[in-house]
């Protein structure tokens, strides 16, 4: 489970990236963040794995503050950042090993072959990251970041890049893990992807929360014929 | 056609350079970084002073601007080899410029200023003191500092153009270098030859009747430098005797040739570039060896080789900041020998009876300490230890593992550098000079607590990375902060001076006074960054 309260955010004295942010994404749901560019979501979700600093407020992960004991709280999530030119350096088998000796996976092996064989890279594990696509280098951060099989998984953009099996298989994953009782909580400007997986979504705008709820919610308030796109565009334009 | 140019270049160099910090912090590190320089300055001019002083007495003072000169050329053509290919060619934002309208002599005009302004930086601290300095000891008419400017500014200028004009054509014209770690590796492997050719050739040469002829008569040796390469008649004349006409030469000719190769040169720099935009190492089918691939091996094995990994991968890490700690030894040591050698004298009947003499036993062990720490004075693997990992280095925030155990392991292959360095030179003074065995393993501890106190130079950047770099080499090359390892390793060699040579202090003593001193200063910084963990992690965001 993951909890915002009261959280906020200056970059700028007097400017707020986010401002007063309070959410709680359930275990057992998908938790779609939504917002146009600048809106504040990449700084919610910094500020969520413990890389940006909070001015106030808390962040808990399965009720442990990321500010007070940052190092047991970042054993409760898998990250995959928005840019996958990660570890280019680095083979593929490296750096599923090197991710696996941080999180002290014990059966890596069957993780991995199991991991790089849904997402179509084990064969590509002994070239060094540089050599592979956009796309591929999307696939080995996820596969990093679900090795561990993290409580909570929080996915920036995780689409990008991604070829139409592979964002399938990414989808179906999330749906499974939110199934058997944990957290996933990713930031996407899809909407098509967020309208067809997400239990709840949650739109922030200039740094404050617009809504939040399910799409039936959202459609209650605000227009019920309405997709999430022309509902997205309404609540924002008019914030 | 002139404003392109010029916002080019300004967008090139702006790019390289991170602009986070706030105004507080700019004045703060703007004036720690006036100290520093007036510090390394204080030091050249010194070591300068010292050089003069002694070719005066030889009445050879003039040589000094002859190997001044000489060393500005031939580190502009050494820095000039890596930095070229990636300015030119594998630099982040030529994709972008290219879908840009400009012309290709627009961007290579830029090209070449961007790489011009690097080694103005170089030459303010390599050749601007010890110049200032000559003028001021051998009293230089004003007309001196006034040509000095104009002969600092367009000395580079050939040799750069030099480079990168043969770069351009390999570039252009053969497949194999495209593949950017490929065209590092073999172009710095070359240059590394060549570099160790000349000085073996050049220590050989002044050995030999010429040198001794020139070194007969009055400031006849400048005259050796005078033919080593086009434009350095005109410089030295231009400096040493003023001569107008001479500096108006090195200037046309400079000018002229910066025009014709952007003319000349723009198809051919915009082939190599667009080949280099189409090439891809791309993924082998290769199958992993499944009995080693999923072994564990630990988190610190695993972080170390992590980190040895990216310095030893990538070309521009692996030539300017591993391969200078490994080889300046091999190449000191050696030329010193050859250059004993050569002159006809054998070492040893001198050396031996010194060593053999305990009077002389601390100043033998000065030179020995002094010696070994030279080998970090290129050394800024500390200095740019997370900056290197540009965004990955989020990565050491967000996982759980503390961020001074991180700071810690990504010193480690500094210190083996260091560590590898040390038994690199102790074994060659060992076998060469005939030092005392029980003298070189004498000085293992206090060159482990030195390298130990190197490696927490980390610190400086850990406090605020550089993460947002275009092209590795601007990282390495446009990065004053390295400034800090050469101001480190010039300060313990001042410290050991003075316990032996000024105080005159046997080795052992010194040894057991240094030791204490380096690993008490290392455990204290060891408890304060345990200690100040998350504030440290708080310095990039």
């Amino acid at each position: 489970m993951i909890e915002f309260k009261n959280v906020s955010k200056s970059y700028k004295k007097g400017t707020k990236a986010v401002d007063d942010l309070t959410l709680t994404i359930n275990n057992g749901e998908i938790f779609g963040f939504l917002g146009p560019n600048g809106a504040g979501k990449s700084t919610s979700i910094r500020m969520l794995t413990g890389i940006l600093n909070i001015d106030e407020g808390q962040i808990l992960l399965d009720g442990i503050d990321i500010t007070k004991d940052p190092i047991e709280a970042k054993k409760h999530f898998g990250y995959v950042s928005d840019d996958p030119d990660q570890f280019l350096a680095l083979k593929g088998i490296e750096y599923l090993n090197f991710m696996a000796d941080i999180y002290q996976v014990e059966d890596r092996r069957s993780r991995i072959e199991e991991l790089t064989k849904r997402f179509e890279i084990a064969d590509a594990l002994d070239s060094r990251i540089e050599s592979y696509s956009h796309g591929m280098r999307q696939k080995i951060v996820i596969c990093g970041c679900l090795l561990h099989d993290p409580q909570n998984w929080i996915l920036d953009e995780p689409m990008t890049g991604l070829d139409p099996r592979s964002s399938f298989d990414l989808k179906e994953r999330m749906r499974r893990h939110a199934d058997e009782g944990k957290c996933v909580f990713f930031s996407t400007h899809v909407l098509d992807v967020a309208e067809k997986i997400c239990d709840r979504v949650g739109i922030i705008h200039k740094g404050k929360l617009l809504f939040v709820g399910t799409l039936d919610e959202m459609k209650q308030s605000f227009s019920e014929d309405a997709s999430l796109e022309q509902l997205f565009l309404e609540i924002t334009e008019h914030a | 056609m002139l404003k392109n140019i010029f916002n080019l270049t300004r967008i090139f160099l702006i790019s390289s350079s991170s602009r986070k910090n706030g105004k507080k912090r700019k004045v703060l590190s703007g004036l720690l970084y006036v100290f520093l320089l007036i510090y390394l300055a204080g030091s050249l001019g010194f070591l300068s002073y010292e050089i003069i002083n002694g070719l005066i007495s030889f009445s050879q003072e003039n040589a000094f601007v002859g190997y001044i000169l000489m060393a500005i050329i031939s580190i502009v053509m050494f820095t000039t080899v890596v930095a070229c290919i990636n300015t030119y060619y594998f630099s982040k934002e030529n994709a972008v410029i290219l879908s840009l309208p400009l012309t290709p002599f627009e961007i290579l005009s830029a090209k070449i200023n961007t790489m011009m302004a690097y080694e103005y930086l170089e030459e303010l601290i390599f050749g601007l003191v010890p110049l200032c300095v000559f003028g001021v000891m051998t009293h230089q008419p004003f007309l001196f500092y006034l040509f000095l400017i104009p002969v600092l500014l367009v000395l580079p200028i050939l040799p750069l153009l030099i480079v990168s004009v043969i770069v351009m054509v390999l570039m252009a014209f053969f497949k194999g270098m495209r593949n950017k770690n490929m065209v590092q590796v073999i172009t710095m492997t070359v240059s590394i030859l060549f570099s160790l050719t000349v000085s073996m050739l050049g220590s050989n040469v002044s050995s030999q009747e010429d040198a001794m002829n020139m070194m007969n008569q009055a400031n006849g040796l400048v005259e050796l430098f005078r033919h080593t390469f086009p434009t350095m008649p005109m410089a030295i004349s231009a400096l040493l005797e003023q001569n107008f006409l001479a500096l108006l030469g090195l200037i046309l000719i400079s000018v002229a040739v910066y025009l014709l190769v952007c003319v000349l040169c723009q198809k051919l720099f915009f082939k190599g570039v667009l080949q280099s935009l189409s090439s891809s190492s791309g993924v082998s089918n290769k199958k992993i060896d499944e009995k080693k691939a999923f072994r564990s091996k630990g988190l610190a094995f695993s972080y170390v080789m992590k980190e040895i990994r990216t310095y030893l991968r990538n070309p521009t890490f692996f030539v300017q900041m591993i391969l200078p700690t490994l080889l300046l030894p091999i190449f000191i040591v050696i030329v010193f020998y050859v250059s004993f050698r050569s002159s006809g004298t054998d070492p040893l009947p001198v050396l031996v009876p010194i060593y053999q003499d305990q009077g002389f036993a601390g100043i033998v062990y000065t030179v020995l300490l002094i010696a070994f720490m030279f080998n970090c004075f290129y050394s800024f693997l500390p200095l740019i230890a997370v900056s290197k990992d540009g965004h990955d280095a989020y990565l050491m925030k967000y996982i759980p593992v503390p961020f001074h155990t991180q700071l810690i392991y990504k010193t480690v292959p500094d210190i083996l550098a260091c560590l590898f360095s040390w038994a690199v030179t102790a074994t060659l003074i060992a076998v060469l000079f005939r030092v005392p065995i029980g003298l070189i393993l004498m000085s293992f501890p206090v060159y482990l607590g030195f390298s130990l106190l190197h490696g927490s130079l980390i610190l400086i950047d850990a406090r605020h990375p550089k993460l947002q770099w275009t092209s590795e080499i601007r990282l390495v090359k446009n990065n004053l902060r390295t400034l800090w390892g050469i101001a480190y390793t010039l300060l313990n060699m001042g410290i050991v001076a003075l316990l032996g040579v000024l105080l005159n202090l046997p080795p052992i003593l010194m040894t057991l006074i240094l030791t204490a001193f380096y690993l008490a200063i290392a455990v204290c910084i060891y408890l304060l960054i345990r200690k100040k963990d998350i504030a440290l992690s708080n310095g990039f965001e």
